[in-house]
């Protein structure tokens, strides 16, 4: 059950209230979501930025990295005095300014399956929309090896994840939900472990590119928690030459050890569905 | 013989060739075929997962082309 939104609210959100497919009662399931975004770097300011500002009520952040001045130019949420804190808290501190509406935790720990298992026992709320499948996680991290944890741990717990990356003038960005396009597979189904990849340490990227793709990440999670449209089964391709985005049709793959095990068949899926 | 468009280059192959087949025709040297293990395959705008390759029957006028991952963040 939703109550109205206060004045206060209404007058804040009313230009996204004013859109048919949000309205006050969208409007109340962004503040009522749950959000966990995996590395807050490049990606992961912009989109933070972006969820907090629509009044997604519940941020989680996730990341060890401290401040750098090599990431100024792109990670919009740090300036030069925050150099030497940890990102996530300095990440916080700004959401907070900017809209004290949403409620944010730092978590300034490197993600991988341990370290999420001892924040969710830390965090009831967070634990309660985990168990609930009420949390969307964003994976904005900068290794292949964190992205195959993430995307493991989101199928483990059937939660739905929003997959950005950006390098040089490419960008990706994926959603993986096996329970409502279960045919676009999962990131394993795209990537395996051993992939040629690239990356911005390597490679160097623009501000503007992380923010465009960054966008759309954030873009795709709104639409996700509103339920506007059919879940996206496709690889977006961002190309920063060319200024154009490309749609690629996923399959999910029939042999991939994470999606296609026993405990994520399709047939086991369906199952749970009907109970 | 079929002609297919590897990354925007005309290729002429058997017809029976099957999507593995071209990613190891392609592969000229032992680096390109270990990369060409570690990428996504994308046929007409379609991604064919790995598994999948050896069973994808080619078609005249496929555009094949292959995806690295990014991984930056």
């Amino acid at each position: 059950m939703t109550t109205s939104l206060s004045e206060t609210r209404f007058v804040h959100y009313y230009r996204q209230i004013l859109l048919p497919e949000v309205g006050e009662s969208g409007q109340q399931t962004l503040l009522q979501s749950h959000v966990l975004i995996v590395g807050v770097g490049g990606l992961g300011t912009h989109v933070a930025q972006q969820l907090a500002a629509a009044g997604v009520g519940h941020l989680y952040l996730m990341d060890n990295d401290k401040v750098e001045r090599s990431n100024l130019p792109r990670q919009v949420l740090f300036a030069a005095p925050d150099i030497g804190q940890n990102k996530v808290d300095i990440a916080k501190r700004q959401i907070h300014q900017h809209n004290p509406d949403v409620h944010v935790v730092a978590w300034p720990w490197h993600f991988d399956l341990d370290s999420v298992a001892i924040f969710i026992q830390q965090q009831p709320l967070l634990s309660a929309a985990l168990h609930q499948q009420k949390l969307t996680v964003l994976d904005c991290s900068d290794n292949l090896t964190t992205r195959h944890s993430v995307n493991l741990w989101c199928v483990e717990h059937k939660l739905v994840l929003v997959s950005a990356a950006v390098s040089a003038f490419c960008g990706q960005l994926l959603l993986v939900d096996l329970q409502n396009a279960q045919h676009a597979g999962c990131y394993r189904c795209l990537f395996n472990e051993h992939a040629i990849t690239q990356d911005c340490q390597s490679m160097g990227v623009l501000g503007p590119t992380v923010a465009v793709v960054a966008s759309m990440q954030a873009a795709l999670t709104l639409k996700h928690i509103l339920r506007v449209g059919a879940a996206d089964d496709h690889l977006h391709v961002y190309d920063g030459y060319t200024l154009s985005w490309r749609k690629l049709k996923r399959q999910r793959d029939r042999h991939c050890p994470v999606c296609c095990t026993p405990s994520n068949s399709p047939i086991s899926h369906q199952r749970e569905a009907s109970l | 013989m079929i002609t297919v468009y590897f990354n925007s280059q005309p290729l002429s192959v058997p017809a029976d060739t099957n999507l593995r087949d071209i990613l190891a025709l392609v592969a000229t040297t032992q680096q390109s075929h270990e990369a060409f293990a570690n990428v996504a395959a994308v046929v007409n705008e379609c991604i064919v997962p790995k598994s999948q390759w050896p069973h994808y029957q080619c078609q005249a006028s496929d555009n094949i082309e292959l995806f690295a991952a990014v991984a930056g963040g």
